[in-house]
């Protein structure tokens, strides 16, 4: 089910399934799918976190856009 | 690899959008009246009314967009790390693994660091303290994520009976608790605000936090077990 094309380079340990059971892929997870939650979690630091620390012009801007869901997510707010 | 990404952005976006719903529902009220609050000790103290970047409406929209975004990301994560752990939970169904990885994630990112950082309502925050609020909240999920993988991996490699180990992971997990929130210092502001708004926004932060890690791990699992049993048919 290697539907990435990147072959398994670590040993899987094969637990034995009955045919029945559907069971998650089983795949290596790609460097590039890593970057892109890298990349998720920048965005999120963005949306939630960014209080003037990277950038501090549009900070407040985007700060105050997204007021209320960072206030509701729970990240600490000015 | 694309189609358990696509799954991902799919309950990210079912997850931001719980979020959102709860956040206009239960949220509302407490945001409004803590602004309120905020506005009228603004006029008391300063007695200059300082101008709003955004109105409330627009603050209200923003704030929907931001946690859907913000579901988007998480919905992304959350596929890739369910892929990732996959091999190592090939006794559970899809809808069983993403359940349980639902169920540690909002233990590890959202509950800990609630319980010892819990949310605020606008009105609370001094902003001169920020910056170090904002360094104890990365630290206190960075800790606790670390905790997390660090009692799952013992509890993959110890090899001890059964019951011994499950006893074994909780004490671990528990000291490790105990740790974190003993070498953490409190939230550095006073809070001024009424107990009962306070507490009213946060019971209804945790409640839409919940209700999102909820549908992110149910959307998730769901769409892995139809993909799992259209190949398995196929």
């Amino acid at each position: 089910m290697a539907e990435s094309g990147v072959c398994h380079t670590a040993p899987m340990e094969s637990h034995a399934l009955p045919a029945a059971v559907p069971a998650l892929p089983d795949v290596d997870v790609p460097v590039w799918a890593w970057a892109l939650v890298a990349l998720a979690v920048v965005v999120s630091y963005f949306v939630m976190l960014e209080n003037g620390v990277v950038l501090s012009q549009v900070a407040e801007t985007l700060h105050e856009f997204f007021h209320d869901g960072r206030h509701f997510a729970g990240v600490p707010c000015h | 690899m694309k189609r358990i990404l696509g799954i991902g952005c799919l309950a990210g976006l079912a997850a931001g959008a719980a979020a959102a719903l709860f956040a206009a529902t239960a949220g509302r009220g407490p945001i409004r009246d803590a602004i309120a609050l905020e506005d009228s000790i603004s006029h008391a103290t300063s007695g200059a009314h300082h101008e709003d970047l955004f109105s409330r409406g627009v603050q209200e929209i923003g704030g929907a967009v931001g946690l859907v975004a913000f579901g988007l990301a998480l919905g992304v994560i959350f596929s890739v790390v369910l892929a990732a752990v996959g091999p190592r939970l090939a006794a559970f169904t899809p809808l069983a693994a993403s359940l349980r990885l639902g169920l540690f994630g909002f233990v590890a990112v959202v509950l800990v660091p609630f319980l010892k950082y819990p949310a605020n309502p606008p009105a609370v925050g001094d902003p001169d303290t920020v910056n170090e609020r904002t360094v104890l909240y990365f630290a206190v999920l960075g800790l606790s994520i670390l905790l997390t993988w660090a009692v799952w991996r013992f509890h993959l490699g110890v090899s001890l009976a059964p019951v011994a180990k499950a006893w074994a992971t909780a004490a671990l997990y528990g000291v490790g608790l105990a740790v974190i929130f003993l070498a953490l210092p409190g939230n550095p502001d006073s809070i001024d605000a009424p107990a009962d708004l306070v507490w009213r926004f946060r019971l209804a932060s945790l409640g839409g936090l919940a209700a999102a890690w909820a549908t992110l791990a149910l959307v998730t699992g769901t769409l892995f077990s139809r993909s799992a049993s259209s190949q398995a048919s196929a």
